[in-house]
């Protein structure tokens, strides 16, 4: 049996966790370009704040911004909704009200986690010291993975948890493709790739090796295309690649797959049938600018729609809300009855619909998406 | 908001202990080493330590190895504990300004040990009470013949607060309306152990039980070895197999409902629903339809039969109590009257949480179980009584004046230490109202060796047990006692300074290895064996 509220919970885990894990490795990652890039290069963060979409929010707070504050802005500050300290914090939030469906040597570790990145992310200035926090993060989230997927019987509750995680994934990598590599490809006509290797910048490989390890993808990447670090094979590898964990294709099908093996419900074969059509829709030959900015909005699209069919189908806390209880009640809703289904008989505004909170909508130029808040 | 309130998150109700006289306690005058050569408590009795200096038999093992190991090492063992609770989540919520602040649960590393012949007769006496009290809460829901026969007035019953007119005429299963009690034992000078009072609505503590046991046996794994004390966590198994006797279907559907994470008591509630494998819902979880009720799952309404609700009578159902409710739902009332849902504890305990009520409590146990109480009552003094009125107002001073229903230990007046503009204020309020007071002599409490400011000294302590009655009766093995950290005092509340300690049940008849490792390690020859495969070496 698992509740709908926990399957919320569990479900926002799961995009917590993943979230965490690539805020990390993409500041991690970041830090070490600026490393390697030479000291007359301006450091740019835009890439940064795009893909966590909190640019705007940055400037408001912080208005004469450079490495030091977006640190901590990205890091520490809790009044950024997408920092590192309010995601793990969420993450934690989630793991505490789901803990009887989950293992306690899990909770122990993020537990761990998150007082250490409690008691460190303030202080993430010096790039040493932050490599050694995003490192240890990320120790942490494989601990964590490593112990759910141990000792997690494959039930509903696992597969909400890594529904949570393949669409978080899936949406990351388009936000990684999009803000990076789409900025490089549109701002030299022809593509850079286009170019004899001579005419290029010296650091062009060199950035996208960095969108490579943002996702943590280099490894993988060389072993399956055996090629040099270019920005088309990049892309194509990042978005289509059948078997590496994060490319776009990946992530779709696997969220299928669990999705597929969830009780069926109103929205769920039609979100199925979109996330056929993502997958058979990867594009293949050259890349143009334009197309992989359609291709990376269609598929932002159909997650966050994914999302909302799920949110719908099994969180949603239906009837009884607005039905009369009662012993002359017309009985309208034999909720008794076996098989009666939550989701399509009749849909009450929730708590959280009425409170207004924000839906998630993981938009390329929007905020991550936001767990919304339940008002009691 | 009284719903978030537990009723362990109080101010007990203690009695207080006696003005300082003779200096108070030696051994609290100056830093000792960590071994007991000094350490004295003259005024009360000590769990550990005997008037003479010697370890009580149950302790010495305990004793002997405190004393074996140096200051620093006991101090690096209570900072291990407490990395420990800290890494582990285990916290309670206080409130501060609106603001539920979850903190880091208290804990002193010294436990409290209680010989186990001692405690058979206590487990013996609490399921007496237990039993002795449901036979009253069902008796003044049905005929009530205690009234009838004189044993108590009429007006103990409809004047209590926590009497629910809605349960009249009502027959739980097993004839049990409070399946779990969460009775408070203290220790006099004398040694003599009494109930301090019964929680029958929603006690809370059992968790902190478990816990401590577990981060005790990290930090003292090797005392373990060398005594036998009998494990705790076998509560959520009994608790568990309790709930389900509950059910009208044969495998019921339990759970534990819980009024939210901004709850004091969620942590508990949260590691009760973990230990016993059921879901831990919230009202929102939950609806009612033709009088039966159900959870709202992803597969669609699942029928729930027992819900453990770690919520108050009164925000238990807006239909029937406080309609602004959101911490239950509507129609479980009457789900529950209709014999379709169990509730743990039933609506209407509260009319047996009643200071005046516990003073009738040996009444009780003679009248419905024609026994002798096997755990003393601390002698009370009934205010609506004109000869115990007389009594208590011409000794204010000298006694604890409680309002009989005010639970979280509010309005309680300890007369040797209160001001004469006080006691005039007491004097005057139960005149006014006598029903709701009653006086106790001062009792000072047991104290236990406890680890303030990197030495042992000694802290008053309490003991919260845990009794379950359902279709069988079960007493956890101990209980949770919480201890006053600041010398002399006997607030014993985490939020206000209290800590808690293990507590153990030392078997000193069973016969244990004088020294780990000295046992023989038994293989059983029969049993089959086979080598795991190796990898064959590649030439």
């Amino acid at each position: 049996m698992l509740l709908s509220r926990t399957a919320e919970d569990i479900y926002w885990l799961g995009r917590h966790l993943e979230r965490t894990d690539a805020l990390a490795r993409i500041v991690r990652e970041h830090t070490r370009l600026l490393i390697d890039l030479p000291v007359d290069v301006d450091s740019d963060w835009s890439a940064l704040l795009a893909i966590t979409g909190s640019g705007e929010l940055l400037y408001e707070r912080y208005p004469r911004a450079g490495e030091d504050e977006v640190m901590t802005f990205l890091m520490a500050d809790v009044a950024n909704p997408s920092s590192l300290i309010r995601t793990v914090s969420a993450a934690r939030e989630n793991f505490r009200t789901a803990r009887p469906s989950l293992p306690n040597s899990a909770w122990e570790c993020l537990n761990a986690l998150h007082l250490d990145v409690v008691a460190k992310a303030g202080d993430c200035r010096r790039r040493s010291d932050r490599i050694d926090l995003t490192d240890s993060v990320t120790t942490s989230m494989q601990r964590l993975i490593g112990i759910l997927s141990t000792v997690v019987s494959r039930d509903d509750a696992w597969r909400f948890l890594e529904l949570g995680r393949a669409i978080e994934r899936a949406d990351m990598t388009t936000r990684v493709i999009d803000v990076r590599a789409g900025a490089l490809m549109s701002s030299a006509q022809p593509c850079p790739s286009d170019l004899p290797p001579a005419d290029r910048s010296p650091y062009e490989d060199v950035r996208w090796l960095g969108v490579l390890r943002c996702l943590g993808a280099q490894h993988m990447y060389r072993r399956s295309c055996a090629a040099s670090v270019e920005g088309e094979s990049v892309v194509g590898f990042l978005i289509g690649d059948p078997h590496f964990p994060r490319s776009v294709r990946h992530c779709v099908e696997e969220a299928s797959m669990l999705l597929r093996a969830l009780p069926e419900r109103h929205g769920t074969k039609r979100a199925l049938a979109e996330l056929r059509n993502v997958i058979d829709s990867v594009p293949v030959g050259p890349l143009r600018a334009e197309a992989l900015h359609t291709y990376l909005d269609d598929t932002q699209l159909v997650l966050a729609e994914l999302h909302d069919t799920i949110e719908d189908a099994y969180f949603a806390l239906t009837t009884a809300e607005t039905t009369p209880v009662g012993p002359n009640s017309a009985g309208s809703n034999p909720a008794g009855s076996k098989g009666a289904d939550l989701a399509t008989t009749g849909t009450p505004p929730t708590r959280a619909e009425q409170a207004g909170a924000q839906r998630s909508s993981a938009t390329h130029d929007g905020d991550l998406g936001a767990q919304r808040l339940v008002v009691a | 908001m009284c719903a978030h309130m537990s009723e362990f998150e109080r101010v007990p109700s203690f009695t207080h202990p006696k003005p300082e006289r003779n200096g108070g306690f030696m051994a609290s005058r100056e830093p000792l080493p960590v071994t007991f050569a000094s350490y004295r408590n003259l005024e009360t009795y000590d769990e550990l330590i005997q008037a003479d200096g010697q370890p009580r038999p149950a302790a010495t093992a305990l004793v002997r190895h405190l004393e074996s190991i140096s200051p620093e090492e006991l101090r690096a063992r209570q900072d291990a504990a407490e990395r420990g609770i800290e890494t582990a989540g285990i916290t309670f919520t206080v409130y501060s300004q609106g603001q539920g602040i979850d903190r880091s649960w208290p804990f002193d590393i010294v436990p409290r040990v209680i010989d186990r012949h001692e405690w058979d007769r206590t487990e013996a006496g609490l399921v007496q009470r237990l039993s002795a009290l449901n036979h009253f809460i069902g008796d003044v829901y049905g005929d009530r013949k205690i009234i009838k026969d004189g044993i108590v007035p009429t007006s103990l019953v409809e004047e209590s607060p926590g009497y629910l007119p809605e349960c009249q005429g009502i027959e739980p299963i097993h004839g049990v309306w409070a399946h779990i009690c969460g009775s408070d034992l203290v220790r006099g000078s004398d040694g003599t152990l009494y109930v301090l009072e019964d929680n029958l609505r929603v006690p809370s503590g059992v968790s902190y039980m478990i816990e401590n046991r577990m981060i005790t046996k990290k930090v003292f794994a090797e005392l373990f070895a060398a005594q036998s004390i009998l494990p705790v966590d076998a509560y959520p198994d009994r608790l568990l197999r309790m709930l389900s006797s509950l059910g009208s279907r044969p495998n019921p559907v339990v759970a534990v409902l819980t009024p939210g994470i901004y709850n004091s008591a969620y942590f508990e509630h949260s590691f009760l629903a973990r230990q016993m494998g059921i879901e831990l819902v919230e009202g929102r979880d939950l609806f009612v339809e033709d009088d039966v009720a159900y959870l709202r799952t992803i597969e669609g309404p699942v029928r729930v039969d027992v819900l453990y609700r770690r919520v108050d009578d009164r925000f238990l159902d807006p239909m029937v109590f406080n309609p602004d409710s959101l911490l239950g739902a509507p129609g479980l009332m009457s789900a529950w009257r209709a014999g379709n849902l169990a509730l743990a504890n039933a609506p209407g305990t509260g009319v047996a949480d009643d200071k005046v009520v516990y003073s009738y409590v040996p009444d009780m146990i003679r009248y419905y179980l024609n026994q002798e109480p096997l755990i003393e009552n601390v002698p009370t003094y009934r205010c609506v009584d004109d000869d115990h009125r007389d009594f208590v107002l011409s000794h204010l001073d000298d006694l604890v004046v409680k309002p009989a229903n005010e639970s979280g230990g509010y309005g309680i007046v300890i007369g040797p230490s209160a001001t004469q503009d006080v006691l005039a204020e007491t004097a005057a309020a139960i005149e006014a109202n006598p029903r709701n007071f009653v006086a106790q002599p001062v009792i000072s409490l047991s104290t236990v060796p406890t680890l303030c400011d990197g030495v042992l000294q000694p802290r008053h302590v309490d003991l919260r047990s845990f009794t379950l009655q359902g279709a069988e009766t079960y007493v956890a093995c101990g209980g949770l006692t919480r201890v006053a950290m600041v010398e002399r005092s006997l607030v014993v509340n985490s939020s206000q300074g209290g800590g808690s300690k293990d507590t153990w049940l030392v078997d000193t008849d069973a016969r244990v290895a004088t020294e780990a490792g000295t046992s023989q390690i038994q293989t059983q020859a029969h049993l089959p064996e086979a080598q795991l495969p190796e990898q064959t070496p590649s030439t």
